[in-house]
């Protein structure tokens, strides 16, 4: 499968709001009410604030869903297709991506369904001690602070947040075009794969398990796949779209789906200590053990024709998601490729209580740690607040409200946006001592 | 949870959807029932078939409770 992807790259040095929204010089210049009209249009939202959050503030973003980079592709299809267009192939032709503008999309979800399938609240720090924890301190962003009419179902708000941010990451991207960005970026396989190097392949398992925890692939969530391959340009050019909001540390955002580190890293690596043979795509979750071996038999098959000698894999999800990537990681070894695996780890406080990881095999010998979700922190108070007013925390206890200012204390970092640096993103790292 | 209550004194039985896990954290009884979303019932069976899936989990994990076991052991719930 030969694609052939040239990403120009915006790298903006501020967003502010201003009359017109363009691109002037380094920066991005938004009419609010320009933005607050176009979010409006998505039948579903009754009120919408738009607020700018820029690294260094002291502030705290809260209700985070999603994540989006804006993208806008001037030949070979649309960004994130399948969401605002038709699901037309991607991984061709030219993107211009505006690489430090994150559109955040921020609402109260209703808490309607019972059981663990409800947003949980979902924090980013720009400063202080949890602001490594997340790549989005480091980015330039449009919170989108939504609120929702009554009466829709959950699907329906799923929709509703998701049309919101993808428009205005839509209209954002827009400013590139016509302009000449600081760099471009040539991104295919074939033109640098030099014969004598190892071949490597990504397997990628994202979290599938009903609304709320969806991930949608070219606009369709995953319920029911078997593993696929992917080449690695399509999922920069956002072939996957993330409603996952249930454990905001261990979600992988839109934003990182399309600019995955280990995938980035294959890529500054192919033909150089390894030639990237490609991504394997992957559901986590699946439903009982069978499944998940059925899954992982067919992961490896498509890294084996492939013709891979070896494979990272990362997932997203928690503990259930632990065990399917397990089973390929066995799959992987015991027909001969050998596999690494980046993920998060449990351990307690201090890193030896309780267990390390929810799963293992015996064949998993080279996994590294994205640090622990188990240690306690302490956010201190900011001055500022964006995407809500308060946060709902502890529904299993019958829910609080607290002000989303105030200084917090947690046991653990799930609630942290992104803090389970599922897919290398965060600044995060397990050391032995 | 298992664990603790076994240290306790206390005979416990774990049904799951994921043996594995049950097995790697050294759960004495693991009772594989049905999927991850319904670990002890089956919705693709009709309700009274269903229902007597679930009481067999349920049975299997009394008679568990109740056999000495020396390392952690599965026990299979018959199909229905």
């Amino acid at each position: 499968m030969a694609m052939k992807l040239t990403r120009r790259i915006f790298q903006v040095d501020g967003v502010v709001f201003g009359e017109r929204t363009a691109l002037c010089g380094g920066r991005l210049v938004i009419n609010k009410q320009e933005l607050v009209e176009l979010v409006l249009t998505v039948p579903g939202v009754a009120r919408v604030d738009v607020e700018l959050v820029s690294p260094g503030e002291s502030a705290r973003i809260i209700h985070v869903l999603d994540t989006i980079q804006p993208q806008l592709k001037l030949a070979g299809g649309d960004a994130y297709p399948g969401i605002l267009t038709g699901p037309g192939l991607v991984g061709n032709g030219i993107t211009n991506v505006l690489s430090n503008v994150a559109v955040m999309e921020c609402a109260a979800l209703p808490w309607n369904t019972t059981g663990l399938m409800y947003a949980r609240e979902a924090i980013v720090d720009m400063t202080g001690p949890i602001a490594g924890f997340t790549p989005f301190s480091g980015t330039f962003n449009v919170v989108l602070r939504m609120n929702l009419v009554e009466g829709k179902s959950d699907p329906e708000y799923d929709t509703i947040v998701r049309m919101a941010g993808m428009k205005v990451a839509a209209r954002l991207a827009e400013t590139t075009r016509d302009r000449e960005p600081a760099s471009t970026e040539e991104y295919d396989l074939e033109s640098r794969a030099r014969p004598g190097l190892p071949n490597i392949a990504y397997v990628y398992q994202v979290q599938n398990q009903g609304t709320y925890s969806n991930t949608l692939l070219y606009g369709k969530s995953v319920d029911n796949l078997v593993p696929t391959p992917l080449h690695p340009n399509e999922m920069l050019d956002g072939a996957l779209v993330s409603g996952n909001y249930v454990w905001p540390a261990f979600k992988i955002p839109s934003f990182i789906h399309a600019n995955a580190p280990v995938l980035e890293e294959l890529y500054r690596g192919h033909g150089v200590t390894h030639n990237f043979v490609g991504v394997v795509l992957s559901r986590g979750h699946n439903y009982s053990h069978f499944e998940k071996v059925r899954s992982a038999n067919f992961a490896v098959k498509l890294v084996q024709s492939l013709k891979a000698d070896g494979m990272i894999i990362t997932w997203e999800g928690g503990g259930n998601a632990a065990t399917d990537a397990m089973l390929t990681i066995q799959a992987a070894e015991r027909t001969g490729i050998k596999c690494t695996a980046l993920c998060f780890e449990f351990g307690g406080p201090d890193g030896t209580e309780g267990i390390l990881l929810v799963d293992d095999v015996p064949e998993a010998t080279a996994l590294v740690s994205g640090g622990s979700i188990e240690k306690p922190v302490s956010l201190p108070a900011v001055e500022r607040a964006a995407g809500g007013d308060y946060l709902r925390l502890g529904r299993e206890f019958g829910g609080e409200l607290v002000a989303a200012t105030s200084a917090l204390e947690f046991d653990t970092t799930t609630l942290l946006y992104c803090s389970g640096n599922q897919a290398g993103h965060s600044r995060l790292i397990g050391r032995a001592y | 949870m298992v664990k603790e209550a076994e240290r306790a004194g206390i005979p416990a039985a774990h049904i799951t959807a994921i043996p594995s896990v049950a097995l790697s954290v050294g759960a004495s009884r693991v009772v594989v029932g049905g999927g991850i979303p319904h670990p002890t019932g089956n919705p693709d069976l009709p309700r009274a078939r269903e229902m007597e899936f679930r009481y067999r989990c349920l049975e299997l994990a009394l008679k568990a409770i109740g056999t000495a076991v020396d390392k952690p052991t599965l026990f299979k719930v018959e199909e229905v």
